[in-house]
């Protein structure tokens, strides 16, 4: 559905996208992951057509973007990172507005507009003007343009980023719904948010890809890196001694000391064994309360330091 | 044609969203109303001479509804949706042009008013008129061009205004200018003295630029039309103009995509 080749774009005297190629099946929900300047957007604004590569080629649907670009753009609904909306029209006005842009026929836009604005939750906003809306509202509006004349390729730059817990919820499973009918690419900085959407996930850091996996096969990778802390009250240092001779347990180290004589231990557990038991009962036993257990979740630069150095296709950057 | 059309519509029902349709066509009509009283006080109605005093005011009423076009699509965001959207950049640019273009014949529109009281108290109403306000249509068209080419050359409204008020009172001024420019020459020759020309070259030399300055300058062309003489040249002229910047707006946005900075 949408293909990309050798992507270069040299902005601002640096190469913002370095040699980006990859493919996005039909009805796969891609997630775009990196961290801020990695180039997301800059890559997302290519592949619909508003900046140009200055080489490569993007291909939607089989149009060339550069070469077929009206065709391409019919099948594209772009969501940018700052909505583009109208902030003098009411939401109606507004989505009508889309509907006559993307060449949506007078009879279909009625029916087609009552349906993307269920689908976005628009609804009951449709006679307010946009300047009104909160960011939610017009993230929601933002989303409902990008699905007038049902393109067949979404392009969601950082669909939730400013909304409250609730609303990034809400717009998440809109998206996953939305995955079903569409092909989806999204981009995003936040590591759970891409593992609970995305059918496979590419990682771009300064420009390159870094990484283009599953999300399981992610965490498999994240596995190697498998961490625990605990907060437990007792002597440190034995507490050390005694949890290293453990098998399964890699390392430990003291992570903070807290008030009341706890001690928050960072643990390193060999990949695929389940070193937590043993860890507790060998506490259990020495009369050394445990307080909390948790894991802890990779953050995305350690994803960044262990796929760049794992991953042969990452030292190319 | 149907996204020219969505583009057009959305922009021109933005003037009357935004306050700044309203005043314009507000002071539109006050200056042109209060024209029209004076000339009804003093028995003596010149339509001629209301399209003329009005045509005055195009420096500052263009400004003002082109400013806006570009800029504020660009500082908004909106522009990604236009640039993303099927329509090609001429249709975007044609669009947006048409809607100042339609907004310029709304505010003109309110002076037919003061042509239907004219003719039905006896006024004198023939070609000179017609001549005026087709004079006043086309020197509008090109400098809503004009207006349309600066809004695209930034994102901030006020920078947009200002190049075209400049611009258009530079072009209105052409005329002074010209002969200024030309006297420049002859003395700048004659006091320097460098090529040995005789007098009678330097005079020519100096005619020769006001005259081509003059040629440039749109309000010369058009005062024959406001005299009732009907040729195509000026009305090819100011669209000429038009259709210059038109294609200069175009090639900007165009290339906007494939800046490197």
């Amino acid at each position: 559905m949408i293909e990309i080749q050798n992507l270069v774009k040299h902005y601002g005297g640096v190469k913002a996208v370095n040699n980006i190629s990859f493919t996005v099946e039909k009805g796969e929900v891609l997630g775009f992951l990196g961290p801020n300047g990695a180039g997301k957007s800059t890559t997302m604004n290519i592949l619909t057509g508003y900046l140009s590569a200055s080489s490569g080629t993007v291909k939607i649907a089989g149009f060339d973007i550069l070469l077929n670009p009206q065709e391409a753009k019919r099948h594209i609904g772009y969501l940018p990172e700052n909505p583009p909306l109208y902030l003098d029209m009411t939401v109606q006005e507004y989505l009508r507005f889309v509907c006559d842009l993307k060449g949506v026929k007078k009879h279909e836009q009625t029916r087609q507009l009552a349906e993307i604005m269920k689908l976005a939750r628009v609804s009951d906003v449709a006679g307010r003007l946009i300047k009104n809306l909160s960011k939610g509202y017009r993230q929601r509006v933002g989303i409902a343009q990008a699905l007038v004349g049902n393109p067949e390729v979404l392009v969601l730059d950082e669909p939730t980023v400013g909304l409250d817990p609730k609303q990034i919820i809400e717009i998440r499973n809109l998206i996953k719904d939305l995955g079903k009918k569409h092909t989806v690419i999204l981009s995003s900085h936040i590591l759970t948010e891409v593992k609970a959407v995305c059918d496979r996930v590419v990682i771009i850091n300064q420009g390159t890809i870094a990484a283009i996996d599953t999300p399981e096969g992610l965490s498999r990778q994240m596995a190697r890196a498998n961490k625990l802390s605990m907060t437990a009250e007792g002597p440190a240092r034995v507490i050390i001694e005694k949890l290293r001779q453990l098998t399964g347990v890699r390392d430990i180290a003291v992570l903070a000391e807290k008030a009341g004589n706890l001690t928050v231990f960072e643990i390193e557990l060999e990949p695929e064994t389940e070193a937590r038991k043993p860890i507790f009962f060998e506490m259990a036993r020495q009369g050394w309360p445990i307080i909390e257990f948790k894991s802890l979740d990779p953050t995305l630069e350690e994803i960044f330091l262990q796929v760049t150095s794992a991953s042969p296709e990452g030292k190319k950057g | 044609m149907t996204r020219i059309l969505a583009i057009f519509k959305r922009d021109y029902l933005a003037y009357f969203r935004s306050p700044i349709g309203l005043v314009v066509l507000a002071i539109f009509m006050l200056l042109s109303g209060l024209y029209f009283s004076a000339g009804v006080l003093q028995s003596y109605q010149d339509m001629v001479g209301e399209i003329a005093f009005m045509q005055s005011f195009l420096f500052i009423v263009v400004p003002l509804l082109t400013m806006r076009t570009f800029a504020e699509d660009r500082k908004n965001g909106t522009e990604v949706l236009l640039l993303t959207s099927p329509a090609n950049t001429l249709e975007i640019v044609l669009g947006k042009y048409l809607a100042a273009l339609a907004m310029l014949v709304t505010l003109l529109a309110g002076t037919l008013l003061h042509l239907a009281v004219t003719l039905a108290y006896g006024g004198l109403i023939d070609f000179n008129v017609l001549g005026a306000y087709l004079g006043f249509l086309f020197l509008a068209a090109a400098f809503l061009a004009i207006g349309l080419f600066a809004s695209a050359t930034t994102e901030n409204q006020i920078i947009a205004a200002v190049i075209t008020f400049v611009v258009i009172i530079a072009l209105t001024l052409l005329d002074a200018i010209a002969s200024m420019a030309g006297q420049m020459v002859t003395t700048l020759l004659a006091q320097l003295n460098f090529f040995g020309l005789p007098d009678t070259r330097i005079d020519q030399a100096g005619q020769a630029v006001t005259g081509a300055l003059q040629w440039l300058s749109p309000m010369t062309r058009i005062t024959d039309l406001t005299n009732g003489i009907f040729s195509l040249s000026p009305l090819l002229f100011l669209l000429s103009v038009a259709a210059a910047f038109l294609f200069l707006t175009n090639r900007l946005i165009e290339k906007r995509r494939w800046s490197q900075r």
